[in-house]
């Protein structure tokens, strides 16, 4: 017997701030699924989820008080988990459209058409979430664009996982698809890599919260110009200068048979100003300011000193290494350095943004052979034209073992 | 880019497989630009993702694009956001350590 009313109670969306009311779907996955829009979004969610007539349960049970502590509990899990497959999808759609109308209301929701992206990894997984509040003439408006996340995982093989916790994958479409039709947004959700069905999941719903912090902030992760960005990130910013106040440092020094090095960065906004400021190869060239790089490899040096100018930091890099054997020793113990150098200055990572997704080019336009054989006739040039189309990605395909899902 | 404390590299630069069959991207072996890729996430504790979208000229190219992209989303990363208070980005309250 199932019974298919819920009543919907303490739904919330509060801008910048926590609420008091709990996250409680009766689905344990999906409440940890909604908390990522309070840790990402920064966007304080609340709804509880209760049946309208029977609850197996006690209907004055507060679901909310349940402390993390007792999540292994039994009882704990059953109430966390309360709700099983038949409920599951009216409840992640309800969920779904509670939560859009919400989020429609917050004061900073675009009343202009506005676009936001973000690609957010965990781990091995990947997922970019594209959202676009369309102008009102749009005729599309409130769609899940695209949804590519399934399969959840790559175990069993093209099936991936039907169930993470007690939550039934299938109906993450569902919530994104009424959350998208109630919000008014339109949702782009695709899945770049992933192996790992709770890791694509969540990386969707972080995805999906870091674009809306994007899109309610004015701001896009590609676009450094903007009045938004400037107020936000930029030099003048409480962000810039509550960044110079950590006085953010990491410095080694350290000598091998094969390699003498010195890394020195200071993560203090030093690098030569703003990435979007400079062309690329003023950036490229760029070794004065507070970025100086010398390891006697000189693609290592522009390569960091790029990277460096671009992140905004000062960069000291010295090495004197054994080249006369090889680059190898140079050039690895040197990044590794940097890398130790970086997780020492940015320490905890408590209070940073955290996450990011950028775009760089570099060089000229796109200069192959085949892209003038594409401008011309097919009719002339049809097989060389499919040749290679379909040649790169397989060849592409062939040679990397890892991380590639069809793009170029 | 995720400061995670949980290492990660995965990229599809077409490094083993640019079209001209290069050995070295200006004066460094491209195996070494990806040793070099790997070496500077696993020690940062960072989780990096890298999608090429279009192929380089040449190996340099690509690898310069790359140092680009590393470098503004490391920027962004690196930022301290106020409206955090200090607090960690994440559901668990904390990085994994």
């Amino acid at each position: 017997m199932t019974d298919n009313n819920f009543t919907l109670s303490n739904v919330e969306c509060i801008d910048t701030s926590k609420s008091s009311h709990p996250i409680s779907t009766g689905i344990g996955f999906f409440d940890h699924m909604l908390d990522q829009l309070n840790s990402h979004a920064q966007v304080g969610v609340a709804i509880t989820v209760k049946k309208t007539s029977v609850d197996n349960i006690s209907s004055d049970t507060d679901h909310g008080s349940i402390s993390a502590g007792s999540a292994t509990d039994e009882h704990a899990f059953q109430v966390v988990n309360r709700y099983g497959n038949d409920d599951q999808g009216v409840i992640m759609g309800q969920v779904g459209t509670a939560l859009g109308v919400e989020l429609r209301k917050l004061n900073n929701y675009p009343k202009e058409s506005r676009t936001s992206r973000f690609c957010c990894p965990l781990d091995e997984a990947l997922v970019e979430c594209i959202l676009t509040k369309p102008s009102s003439n749009d005729e599309e408006e409130g769609k899940l664009i695209n949804f590519t996340l399934p399969p959840y995982g790559i175990y069993p093989a093209n099936i991936g996982r039907t169930k993470i916790g007690s939550m039934e994958t299938k109906h993450v479409q569902t919530f994104f698809t009424n959350l998208a039709s109630s919000s008014g947004l339109n949702i782009s959700l695709s899945k770049i890599r992933g192996d790992n069905g709770h890791h694509i999941v969540e990386s969707a719903f972080k995805a999906f919260s870091r674009a809306l912090r994007n899109l309610l902030d004015g701001t896009s992760t590609n676009e450094y110009t903007s009045s938004e960005f400037e107020n936000m990130w930029g030099n003048t910013s409480l962000s810039y200068t509550s960044g110079i106040e950590l006085n953010r440092e990491g410095r080694l020094e350290r000598s091998t048979k094969e390699t003498s090095i010195l890394v020195h960065v200071l993560l203090n906004g030093g690098g030569g100003g703003g990435s979007n400021t400079t062309s690329e190869e003023e950036e490229g060239k760029e070794q004065g300011g507070n970025v100086k790089v010398h390891t006697g490899i000189s693609t290592v040096d522009q390569f960091i000193s790029i990277l460096a100018t671009g992140a905004c930091m000062s960069l000291e890099v010295k090495c004197n290494g054994d080249l006369y054997v090889d680059d190898h020793h140079t050039s690895e113990d040197v990044s590794i350095a940097l890398g130790q150098v970086l997780n020492v200055a940015l320490g905890t990572k408590a209070g940073l943004n955290r996450m990011w997704c950028a775009c760089g080019t570099y060089g000229g336009e796109f200069p192959y052979y085949y892209i003038p054989l594409l401008k011309v006739s097919f009719t002339h040039y049809t097989h060389n034209v499919c040749f290679i189309l379909f040649c790169l990605p397989l060849c592409k395909h062939r040679c990397r073992s890892r991380g590639y899902h069809g793009l170029i | 880019m995720d400061l995670s404390n949980r290492p990660c590299m995965t990229h599809n630069l077409s490094l083993s497989c640019n079209p001209n069959n290069e050995e070295y991207a200006g004066d460094i072996s491209v195996e070494m630009l990806d040793h070099v890729l790997e070496s500077l996430v696993m020690n940062s504790k960072s989780t990096v993702h890298i999608v090429e979208k279009k192929v380089g000229r040449n190996v340099l190219e690509t690898a310069l694009a790359t140092a680009m992209a590393f470098g503004r989303a490391l920027r962004m990363c690196a930022a301290v956001d106020p409206r955090r208070a200090g607090k960690t980005a994440s559901s668990k309250g904390t990085l994994s350590v």
